[in-house]
């Protein structure tokens, strides 16, 4: 069985939710001031006001008897964009269809989300992403941070629109306005229009079905223009007009087979020809790579750092210039993943949206991240790493990646400065640390040195 | 010039001046609503306005809280009752007045909300909140607190709500439709209310009645035991509602007084029955009872008509001294007790009975020694005004003299209820005191002085009946004209004996609304209505009343379903290809269709004309030897088809000349191929 808390703001969800789609904000107002007279009209032998919660009331039966009639034929299409990001307001337009022979005025377009309320076991989940400190609360406590899971499920917010009034047999197009605030899919289940009665207090509604969903991509950052040193490292292969998988077929000269060499590689005429195995050899390219390392090694589900870290690197990933440089987006979810952007390889967009479903990993170590950055060190210039704490795991692989003079930035994310060793966090020629905190992320990007 | 900006809002333009007076003439608090009233409208004329912050708003916020403490610290050093609560209430527009103001004075046309919360006002946006709304609200409430107990608050708030609705009405409908709408919901409001107060007193009663029966010394409040107001502080407000009819036979004169109860010891503030017993009144015939009374030698009896409206399943009878039969009354059962208490069970609703009585006599049980006892609390004083008055070796009638001329010269009559000096009691108060009082101190002071003075004496309560009605052409009697009076033992029979000043009765009504006349022809027209009602259920002619709901049925279905469904759906029945109007089903290409049929070209069911003639194409036809060109014909067929398409499914549809081309190639293709 479900505890009594959750049950409760379940409840309160489901009513919260009545009230804002059958009530007007008149009707709203109108409702408390039934309250008020109810309560103050109690006695009703010591003041009239139990005749104005009478009239109220009556005003407010007719109403919603009123809004049992409203099956006019209607019908809804949205055109929806395929992406949007946090903190940034998306418009789109929804067209209503009038299917009557008569004209609709007054109507009112609401976007309906898809249940965002969490169940038992994922709001405790996000109970305990609080620090033990914090994690013994009140119930008011516990409502606010329920408010706040089931903000962000829901992942964005939109108002009710008024439309204009729609002749017979038309249709009328209106401009809704979305705003994310939490990256991932945004779904929406449908949109209901409402009709409000005479007095305007309570309105009738029709839902339609129109199921659709929205990539909302992290936040972004101002980033300074990075520039990190190291130099033009041998790339395994040619990727200059290649797709992902591959080698390139940029034809250099013929060889004499050595063992190791690819099958694939072995150039069958001149074997022909010569009698003995000959391979082609393919030019080895030079140029800049980058690795932008997010770490994603923490344990609560919900955790407002690890945004942070997404963000940033969303940020990095999306100004840095990809026309001559290689960038890989290196991080651990179920698996090690490594993405490439840059020079015709993937594109930024891609790497965004791979960054807007990125997910704490809480099931393997930290390690697993060093052994995927240690597959493709070779290859790379410069190194710009997220990290979410700095305990001894992290610094190892900060030094080694510093044994290698490979350039790295590191930027620690944290809540609380305090505990970190300021001592430890001096970079030199090839390193440079900065910690970013929590709600002031933008002042600390804005204090990179550029250039070092 | 710059034109002046009024902070109203949406909000209708002089409505709240008219509100906030109408509140302070429901709380007479005139002297404060006009000035708030001149200030809030003169916003409109007077072009000064302030530029004020959120942290000013804020401040205005704060002082209407201080103020507001301020208010609740005094009442509640100076009241010091639960009255409090609603003079609160009653003075919140004067305490909220800054606030207002300053939305009104401002360059904002609105106050920022965050200014009424304790929340950091830098962080979050502004939020914007106009008060004009809710300080209407606010004055409604307030002048509710008034309580004003007539039509004029309802009728205000009819009025001013409309007013203020109006302007948020949705555009959608009809103002003759919101209008029928509003009126249907003042009409449900009022009888709401009624039902609501009703249902209040009901409960209330219940709850009394259930302690009472629970905790009390006595199973009946009302026949054994009368909490007086002797004593209290503030002031009586009674009914103006009309509780009875009274129509004496003609040529009769009523009885000035009709008694509802009677009691025999006096407990401070409390009037009880001692040892009240009911025994059953016997009936004479279906509907008519005859009381127990000492049987007269010879009677002169008169009569009169009583109507009322009971509410409960018990209820006791308004009687004349003297009853002795009571006719046309339906009841379960009637009990008397020995004080001549007449109790009632039967169903609740509205009755009209008829009292035979005689004025010379009494069916009360004769004294007991109960008639006699003084409390000794009240006994100095009592003697005091004997030796005053100088009664002792006077006869009875002489001492009823004394007193009357003694109460009507001496005494005041008002509802002004003043309590007690200290250490006195209030009946002393009130005879050695201020000698200010109401008729319950009157009959108390009679009772007991003749009780001092060996004459038995009863205290009774009942109503006055003195008003007669032009329009009704009877006596009614209101919730006002309550009366209590002393019921005196001489000459072997009890005679009533009232002494309040006679100043009462105009006072009384000097107290009554002007408006109470509204209430007058409503409570005439339910009378009428229950009338014909009890008429229709003594002859059996409620039944007939099933036949309303014909009506109503009707009613409901034509809401449901309007007549434009209705007749639909009548059509519907019996033509199903008229549901729906496809356009190009008039098309002349059927006509094609038909002809290719009798080849023996047959479209296939959901076979487009497109798919068909690709069909066609690759298939041979089935009378090989006729010499047509297959090729043209179908070539010539498809630029139909696309017409036909065009005019079928096309939104734009066909232009007139298009839709002659459609028709004219139609009619060639039909010359050239289908008589082959």
């Amino acid at each position: 069985m479900k505890p009594l808390p959750h049950r409760l703001f379940c409840f309160t969800y489901t009513v919260k939710q009545w009230l804002t789609r059958r009530f007007t904000t008149t009707g709203i107002g109108f409702l408390i001031f039934l309250g008020i007279a109810a309560i103050v009209g109690l006695d009703t032998k010591r003041t009239m006001a139990y005749q104005i919660f009478s009239f109220l009331l009556s005003i407010l039966i007719i109403a919603i008897i009123y809004s049992f009639r409203f099956r006019d034929r209607l019908t809804i299409t949205r055109i929806l964009p395929r992406f949007g990001t946090v903190g940034v307001k998306l418009q789109y337009s929804v067209t209503v269809d009038n299917r009557t022979s008569k004209q609709q005025i007054g109507l009112k377009v609401r976007e309906n989300f898809a249940d965002p309320r969490p169940s038992w076991s994922e709001f405790k989940v996000f109970l305990h992403s609080y620090s033990r400190k914090h994690r013994f609360v009140s119930l008011s406590v516990m409502y606010y941070r329920w408010l706040k899971l089931v903000a962000r499920r829901q992942g964005a917010t939109t108002k009710t629109v008024n439309v204009p009034s729609i002749p017979p047999r038309s249709k009328t197009k209106v401009t809704v306005e979305l705003e994310p605030s939490y990256r991932g899919v945004v779904r929406l289940t449908g949109v209901t229009i409402a009709r409000p009665d005479p007095f305007g207090l309570f309105n009738a509604c029709q839902n339609i079905a129109l199921s659709q969903s929205l990539l909302i991509l992290p936040k972004r950052y101002q980033v300074p223009p990075i520039q990190l040193p190291g130099a033009r490292k041998a790339q395994s292969g040619s990727v200059s007009l290649a797709s992902s998988v591959g080698d390139s077929e940029e034809f250099v000269s013929l060889r004499d087979y050595r063992p190791g060499d690819p099958l694939r590689k072995i150039h069958w005429k001149s074997w022909a020809k010569t009698d003995k195995p000959i391979v082609r050899e393919e030019q080895e390219q030079f140029f800049v790579r980058h690795a932008l390392i997010l770490d994603t090694f923490d344990q609560a589900k919900y955790s407002d750092i690890l945004e942070e870290a997404v963000a940033v690197a969303a940020s990095f990933s999306c100004d840095f210039q990809t026309q001559e440089s290689l960038l890989d987006l290196m991080f651990v979810g179920n698996e090690a993943y490594c993405f490439t952007a840059g020079r015709g390889l993937g594109t930024t967009e891609q790497m965004l949206e791979i960054l807007a479903g990125v997910a704490p990993c809480n099931d393997k170590l930290f390690e697993s991240l060093i052994s995927t950055v240690m597959n493709r060190v070779s290859m790379l210039s410069g190194c710009i790493c997220i990290l979410i704490a700095w305990d001894e795991e992290r610094k190892k692989l900060i030094q080694y990646l510093q044994s290698l003079n490979i350039p790295t930035l590191v930027l620690i994310i944290t809540d609380d400065t305090s505990t970190l060793d300021e001592s430890e966090l001096i970079g030199d020629r090839s390193m440079q640390f900065q910690l970013l905190k929590l709600g002031k992320i933008q002042e600390g990007l804005s204090k990179l040195i550029t250039n070092y | 010039m710059q034109s002046i900006q009024t902070n109203y809002g949406k909000f209708p333009p002089l409505l709240l001046g008219i509100t906030i007076l109408f509140w302070g003439w429901q709380t007479e608090l005139w002297f404060l609503a006009i000035p708030i009233a001149l200030i809030i409208e003169g916003s409109r004329f007077i072009p000064w306005r302030w530029n004020l912050t959120v942290e000013e708003f804020s401040q205005v916020a704060n002082l209407c809280a201080l103020l507001i403490v301020i208010q609740i610290l005094y009442l509640f050093f100076t009241e010091k009752s639960l009255q409090l609560i609603f003079t609160v209430f009653q003075w919140f527009p004067i305490v909220t007045f800054p606030l207002l103001s300053a939305q009104f004075y401002s360059t904002t046309a609105s106050i920022d909300a965050r200014a009424l919360f304790f929340t950091n006002q830098q962080k979050s946006e502004p939020i914007p909140f106009d008060l004009t709304y809710p300080y209407f609200a606010l004055c409604m409430v307030s002048a509710s607190a008034g309580n004003v107990r007539n039509v004029s608050f309802y009728l205000g708030l009819f009025i001013l709500g409309a007013i203020a609705i109006w302007f948020l009405r949705s555009p959608r409908f009809s103002p003759i439709l919101w209008v029928c709408l509003l009126v249907i919901a003042a009409n449900m409001g009022i009888v709401g209310h009624v039902a609501l107060h009703n249902f209040h007193l009901h409960i209330e009663r219940s709850a009394m009645t259930w302690v009472i029966s629970r905790f009390g010394r006595y199973n009946h409040i009302d026949p054994s035991q009368k909490n007086t107001a002797i004593g209290d502080i503030g002031r009586l407000k009674l009914s103006n509602n009309i509780l009875l009819r009274v129509k004496p036979d003609p040529n009769s004169i009523p009885p000035n007084l009709l008694r509802r109860v009677t009691y025999n010891r006096y407990a401070s503030p409390m009037w009880i029955a001692t040892n009240s017993e009911f025994t059953p009144v016997a009936t004479i015939s279906q509907n008519n009872w005859k009381l127990l009374s000492p049987t007269p030698n010879q009677t002169t009896t008169t009569g009169l008509t009583i109507a009322t409206t009971f509410e409960d399943k018990e209820e006791i009878l308004s009687l004349p001294n003297g009853s002795l039969e009571i006719q046309k009354l339906s009841a379960e059962k009637l009990e008397q007790n020995q004080y001549g208490v007449v109790q009632l069970t039967g169903e609740p609703g509205f009755v009209s009975y008829r009292v035979e009585y005689d004025r010379k006599l009494s069916i009360d049980s004769p004294p007991v020694p109960d008639d006699l006892t003084i409390p000794i609390d009240e006994k100095l004083a009592l003697d005091f005004i004997i030796e005053e008055l100088d009664l002792r070796e006077k006869s009875p009638q002489e001492i009823l003299n004394t007193i009357q001329v003694f109460f009507n010269t001496e005494f005041e009559y008002s509802l002004e209820l003043t309590g007690r000096r200290k250490n006195f009691t209030p009946l002393s108060t009130f005879l050695l005191e201020n000698r200010v009082g109401h008729c319950e101190y009157f009959a108390t002071a009679t009772t007991l002085l003749l009780r001092a003075l060996g004459i038995p004496a009863r205290y009774a309560i009942g109503y006055s009946v003195h008003e007669f009605n032009q329009w009704e052409n009877q006596f009614v009697v209101r919730g006002r004209n309550a009366h209590a009076w002393t019921l005196v033992y001489i000459d072997g029979v009890w005679q009533e004996f009232d002494t309040t000043p006679a100043s009462w009765i105009p006072l009384e009504d000097a107290s009554a609304s002007s408006w109470g006349r509204i209430g007058d022809f409503f409570s005439l027209l339910s009378f009428k209505i229950s009338l014909a009602v009890q008429y229709l259920k003594d002859n059996n002619g409620l039944i007939y009343l099933w036949l309303l709901v014909i009506p109503l049925v009707w009613i409901v279905i034509r809401w449901f379903y309007p007549q434009k469904q209705l007749k639909a759906t009548k059509i519907n029945q019996r033509n199903h290809t008229a549901q729906y109007s496809i356009p190009g089903l008039d098309s002349e290409i059927y006509l094609i269709e038909t002809a290719l049929k009798e080849l023996g070209l047959i479209r296939n069911p959901s076979e487009t004309w497109q798919q068909w003639l690709e069909r066609l194409h690759h298939s041979p036809l089935p009378i090989p030897e006729t010499n047509l060109n297959k090729t043209q014909m179908l070539q010539e067929l498809k630029a139909i088809v696309m017409l036909h398409y065009r005019y079928r499914f096309d939104p734009q549809g066909l232009n007139s000349t298009e839709r002659t081309e459609l028709k004219s190639y139609t009619q060639s293709w039909l010359n050239k191929y289908s008589n082959q």
